[in-house]
């Protein structure tokens, strides 16, 4: 069964975890599983359409995200959908991939988002983080998936020009492009270099504000999605080395100061996925912002713990585990560092003297 | 949360709501405890008493044991309710939630019925006998013994970090009735009256200047037969119950409470900027116990057993407290070192206290014990 013929069955309304239940969702997992081990790039966004994935996504963001980007950190595989629905996001309201696209269940004809680089989230005023800021001469850098660009014709970078605000779309031959091997080569990055007058300001002032805004809470909440993902592998590879690996005459997963680094990685995993959920539930600036921040705890918490449990095994090329420490090191920084996200919250806190009212009961 | 939790839910916040708005003067002397402690528990005595009479401390407890009967949830929301408009969530209330649920299933009927009512009016107060000098983490070595002679137990020992023992009536008492070597399986539950001949009372003062903590010694004290809670040998049971109890409603208090600190401090103190990233990182760790807490207790609303995945719970509460706290320290290092009025001693007061919450109720490191063994199957030291 595709994922498309499941989406079309009813799904009860009050199910505890999840719109869909747990059985469902592992399959959905499986058949994601497959598609990301089978194609990359342009490849892999015609099988995500062809498996009815975006159809899902308009219908159950939630499950259609832990799904596939759940699967992406499991795997340490990627995928442009990333960009790709920011770039919707920006285009039409929160998720939507119609505005830009030829039919529905389609991402074609979409153009993805440039990312301005962890660097542009440090801005001084915390509400406005995140821009890419043009030279004296109108150039600008940023970050781009590089299979975003050969899907979309065009891609959209949130500029920070003099005074003024903009969301400019660049046609991608327009873009000189370099590849980014950096910590996590896997992840299919690359730099792009243009200069403003080559792109047209699709939005402008406080509407560009809004629709970048919308568009990285919603990528927070999938880069969310994603780091438990690889936050989860990394504890599933460190158990079974704790259970498997003897030293002393016991499995050194009998040790308590194993057995509580573990725990504490646990307890990180479980709080981020409480966190993801929560922000699908009540999508917001704020709850997204949590979400990752939360996340990228987690693979902090992973990053520390499951290195050390995994010993010296854990060091070498071979053992998979230094591509989940990449990969969740990156993921954690793309939209925003855990110390970013930390101040950004804290800021409007301090600045408002007042604590945002989430999650009631 | 059902449909039919959720509508009480809200019918209750609303009617608890406008009747806080409507005795608002008349509460109004217990928004500031006095700062002795006799003082302290007369006050909350009041407001127990208080919400008793208008039956909204009734409420989510079963009609069998005196209470309106209804969903759980609204002890949650009353707990919240409470807190959320800035008055102390009285001592004896968090009590009843740690032990009354226990207490009332695994004892007789008849006697669950007699004292619960005197305990939810506030005219009685019960304390935990459980923790002894040579068992804390390790509650399954106790030593205070009760020997059987027919109609009643005749115990025998000491106790330990017993709080409030001082003020209580009753005491729910953890005694060896089988023998030592049999660990918890020796261990029976029982419900003793303080003024039992035999019984004394030694207050300790913690390091946060309070003495809410006593010793308490047994010498020949007959206890009724009748008053055996649950079977004998199964107070691991209750002891179980009563460690999950508290994170449910009390865990539910406990976070909205330290959400009115965090708040306390931004709103009351003129806070840099610099210290964003720390105020946001408190926050974090904040909404992640609020999550957990609320998905705890909404399965406890709907009547799952908890077990041992609440010992995540138990770690997050530690962890948020201490943030809180800490981060109060570091921000305001002169009001809270060196000033000497009311509110820096509160602080000083909640950060000491703080230092606790990783130690009762199962310290941190059992609590990663058992998530390591009873959650990530990781094999047992032994």
């Amino acid at each position: 069964m595709t994922v498309r013929e499941r989406a079309a069955e009813p799904v009860p309304d009050q199910a505890p975890e999840s719109a869909l239940g747990a059985e469902d969702l592992k399959l959905f997992q499986e058949s994601m599983a497959k598609v990301l081990a089978g194609a990359e790039g342009r490849e892999l966004v015609s099988s995500l359409e062809e498996q009815g994935w975006f159809e899902l996504w308009a219908e159950q963001p939630r499950a259609a995200a832990r799904a596939l980007f759940g699967q992406q950190g499991r795997l340490a595989r990627t995928s442009p959908v990333l960009t790709l629905l920011m770039g919707a996001s920006v285009a039409g309201p929160a998720g939507s991939i119609t505005a830009g696209s030829t039919s529905a269940g389609s991402i074609s004809g979409v153009a993805p988002v440039l990312l301005p680089g962890p660097a542009a989230f440090s801005a001084s005023a915390f509400s406005d983080g995140g821009w890419a800021v043009a030279g004296p001469d109108g150039t600008v850098r940023a970050l781009a998936q590089s299979a975003a660009l050969d899907v979309g014709r065009a891609a959209v970078l949130p500029v920070r020009d003099g005074d003024g605000l903009f969301l400019v779309e660049f046609a991608t031959d327009a873009l000189r492009r370099t590849p980014v091997e950096g910590l996590d080569p896997a992840l299919g990055l690359c730099r792009v270099d243009a200069t403003v007058r080559a792109g047209t300001p699709v939005l402008v002032g406080a509407e560009a504000e809004l629709a970048w805004r919308r568009s990285v809470a919603l990528g927070r909440r999938l880069l969310a999605e994603e780091m438990c993902g690889v936050v989860a592998e990394q504890l599933r590879l460190a158990l079974g080395h704790a259970g498997s690996r003897s030293q002393f005459g016991r499995p050194i997963g009998s040790f308590q100061a194993v057995k509580h680094k573990l725990a504490e990685v646990h307890v990180a995993l479980t709080v981020a996925e409480l966190a993801a959920e929560e922000a699908w539930a009540q999508p917001a600036a704020t709850t997204s912002l949590l979400a990752a921040l939360l996340g990228a705890t987690a693979v902090e918490t992973a990053n520390l713990h499951c290195q050390q449990v995994l010993g010296g095994i854990g060091f070498t090329w071979e053992h998979p585990f230094h591509r989940y420490a990449r990969r969740g090191r990156v993921l954690a920084a793309l939209l925003g560092t855990r110390a970013q996200l930390a101040r950004e919250l804290g800021g409007q806190i301090v600045d408002s003297g007042e604590l945002p009212v989430l999650a009631k009961l | 949360m059902s449909a039919y939790d959720r509508a009480e839910l809200e019918e209750f916040q609303r009617g608890f709501g406008r009747w806080l708005d409507e005795h608002r003067e008349d509460l109004e002397p217990l928004r500031s405890l006095p700062p002795e402690l006799d003082a302290q528990f007369a006050v909350q005595r009041r407001l127990q008493r208080q919400l008793y009479d208008a039956g909204w401390l009734r409420r989510g407890w079963p009609e069998r044991i005196g209470g309106l009967g209804g969903s759980v949830v609204v002890r949650g929301a009353l707990a919240e309710g409470l807190t959320r408009h800035g008055y102390t969530f009285p001592f004896a209330l968090g009590m009843i939630e740690v032990l009354a649920p226990s207490v009332t299933r695994f004892a007789a009927p008849e006697l669950a019925a007699e004292m619960f009512p005197r305990l939810l009016s506030g005219d009685e107060l019960w304390c935990q006998g459980f923790s002894e000098p040579e068992a804390g983490s390790d509650l399954g070595s106790l030593r205070t013994r009760a020997v059987d002679e027919g109609e009643h137990w005749r115990v025998n020992g000491q106790k330990i970090w017993t709080s409030w023992a001082q003020f209580a009536q009753r005491c729910v008492l953890l005694v060896r009735t089988g023998e030592q070597a049999e660990g918890f399986r020796g261990v029976t539950a029982l419900f003793v009256d303080m003024d039992s001949p035999g019984i004394t009372v030694r207050p300790l003062r913690a390091m946060s200047g309070d003495e809410e903590f006593s010793e308490l010694f047994f010498d020949d004290v007959l206890v009724p037969k009748s008053r055996t809670v649950g079977a004998v040998g199964a107070g691991v049971a209750v002891t179980m119950a009563v460690l999950e109890n508290e994170r449910g409603v009390l865990a539910w208090q406990r976070q909205t409470w330290l959400h009115q600190r965090l708040r306390a401090l931004v709103a009351e103190h003129r806070l840099q900027q610099s210290s964003a990233g720390r105020i946001g990182e408190v926050y974090a760790s904040l909404y992640a116990l609020k999550l957990r807490s609320r998905d705890t207790f909404r399965a406890v609303v709907a009547g799952e057993v908890i077990g041992p995945r609440s010992s995540v719970d138990k770690i997050l509460l530690s962890t948020g407290e201490k943030a809180v706290f800490d981060a109060v320290f570091e921000l305001l290092p002169d009001h809270t070192l060196f000033d000497d009025e009311p509110g820096a001693r509160q602080w000083r007061y909640e950060h000491a206290y703080s230092r606790a919450s990783s130690i009762y109720g199962g310290t941190a490191e059992v609590q990663r014990n058992i998530l390591a063994e009873r959650i990530l199957s990781l094999p047992r030291e032994r």
